[in-house]
């Protein structure tokens, strides 16, 4: 059972809509701005005084900031970081010629046809045959271009497998571009032995 | 008293009159705009709340734990300048001079590059390394990189592996004047970052050490490593700064030098001029030596 006792004001069927909304308006219009106001206060009162409380970041120095402000001072101070760290090299460095760097740094990167030569020589040792099945007689470097002649020798008919599969591995190395495959072909040498001689070439990556 | 609406169980009742409805329809209007304005603002201060959470837990959070870190590496930086600049400012004769009037000089002289090859051919030959070499031709200076001019220089010889490996090495090094200057810049930062969680005073004693002629180092190798290794206490750092020191590269550097040193005192050669193979072709004899086909540029500035 209800206690609740609504008294209502008889509804006049003449009244137009219009007398309708406004008084259902004059109803709301008090109840909203008490809300709204006390709303509208009690989120002033946080913004101005918990919000900054809360999501305020203090500096080592007590300097409390946002964290926009943070974030921009965090970024700030890796740049200057940066920046010392430069100085620093530049300090402890006893030569410090942009040019000359320059000039340092990419022959350090060059490859040399002892490079060349080392990294073939691991890529054949990985193949699992004898040592000096594949011989590398000759490596031309001219700038970026390489070009290798050679021989896989002593394995009988196998030599063509044995050169095939050497040259697809060479295309998984990293410094090769550009390779340009050799003719595979086998040939008999005078003493009735099997052999096939390549030629190949690739590009190394500019420095 | 007008009818109005009333909740028994409401603390709250709005009496409404039925002429004020009318005649207060301004107030009203009032009151509502009032309240609708104070309910938009409210909303914008939520929006506001929320976006602050957000940008805390975003940006103001990570920046936050990452600050001290920073801050403290600042510190050590700053420290470490002072302490650099300060031995700078110390250090006698300047390699900046050095680099324009050997390593890279100017002008359109070859002499200085042939009498380089002269001693590398010299002391291969001593070692039975070179066993033969054809004269060397000079060919015609172009522009190179860097504000550079390069004179290639060409030659034929046969030699053994070990004497190609060691021609090799001695154009990689030349140019180089100090310590510092065999050191990729990545080797360069990791060993100055160790001195961060050392003393940061040791970055004296580690550009002390980079700034060590390099023949001299070649010679006396072992008493200038001690030096540095002596200003690092912690057992990483200490491990970090004897794998540099027994790295391939500086090995090799001092394996080189180190015979080398009377010669290029002797004939005034140090600092050596900067030169980089251009171009090599080497054939494999029966024998395992070699037939190579080289040209290599000696740099300079250009006028």
């Amino acid at each position: 059972m209800s206690d609740t006792n609504i008294q209502t004001r008889p509804f006049d069927s003449t009244q137009d809509d219009a007398q309708s909304l406004s008084a259902i308006l004059a109803r709301v219009a008090n109840p909203l701005l008490l809300f709204s106001s006390s709303l509208c206060l009690l989120l002033f009162l946080s913004w101005m005084f918990l919000l900054p409380k809360f999501t305020g970041v203090q500096r080592p120095d007590g300097v409390s900031m946002t964290p926009r402000g943070i974030a921009a001072y965090t970024q700030k101070l890796s740049a200057d970081l940066a920046d010392a760290q430069e100085h620093r090299t530049t300090l402890v460095r006893a030569v410090d010629d942009e040019g000359y760097r320059a000039l340092v740094d990419a022959r350090t990167k060059t490859f040399s046809s002892l490079d060349i030569e080392r990294e073939l020589r691991l890529t054949a040792a990985r193949l699992s045959e004898e040592d000096g099945t594949i011989v590398f007689s000759s490596i031309t470097v001219k700038g970026v271009q390489v070009a290798v002649e050679g021989d896989v020798r002593n394995v009988g008919t196998r030599s063509l497998t044995i050169l095939a599969a050497f040259i697809d591995s060479l295309g998984g190395l990293s410094f090769i571009s550009n390779l340009q495959r050799p003719a595979f072909a086998r040939e008999t040498l005078p003493d009735g032995s099997m052999h096939s001689p390549f030629r190949f070439s690739f590009d190394l990556p500019a420095s | 008293m007008a009818p109005c609406i009333r909740h028994s169980v409401s603390v709250l009742t709005f009496p409404l009159h039925e002429d004020s409805l009318c005649t207060s329809s301004v107030s009203v209007s009032v009151r509502l705009a009032a309240g609708l304005s104070l309910l938009g603002i409210s909303c914008l201060l939520l929006s506001d709340h929320a976006t602050a959470v957000h940008s805390m837990r975003e940006t103001g959070l990570p920046a936050a734990v990452e600050l001290p870190a920073l801050e403290q590496r600042m510190r050590i930086l700053k420290e470490q300048n002072e302490v650099a600049e300060l031995q700078a400012a110390l250090s006698t004769g300047s390699a900046q001079e050095m680099l324009d009037v050997y390593a890279l000089p100017s002008g359109t002289g070859s002499v200085r590059a042939l009498a380089q090859l002269d001693v590398v051919f010299t002391i291969l030959e001593q070692r039975n390394d070179l066993l033969e070499v054809s004269a060397v031709s000079v060919g015609t200076r172009v522009d190179g990189p860097e504000q550079t001019t390069v004179l290639p220089l060409s030659f034929t010889a046969h030699m053994t592996r070990e004497g190609w490996k060691r021609f090799v090495l001695f154009t990689n090094l030349s140019g180089l004047m100090t310590v510092g200057d065999t050191i990729d810049d990545v080797a360069f930062v990791d060993l100055l970052s160790l001195t961060e969680q050392e003393n940061p005073a040791t970055v004296a004693a580690l550009e002390q050490f980079f700034s060590v002629d390099l023949l001299r180092y070649a010679q006396e190798s072992r008493a200038f490593d001690n030096a540095l290794l002596k200003s690092f206490s912690s057992e990483s750092a200490l491990q970090s700064v004897r794998a540099f020191l027994d790295s391939p590269r500086l090995q090799s550097m001092r394996d080189l030098l180190n015979p080398l040193v009377p010669t290029l005192r002797a004939s005034r050669l140090w600092p050596l001029q900067f030169m980089q193979i251009q171009e090599v072709s080497q054939h494999l004899r029966d024998d395992g030596t070699l037939d190579v086909t080289v040209t290599v540029g000696a740099y300079g500035r250009t006028n």
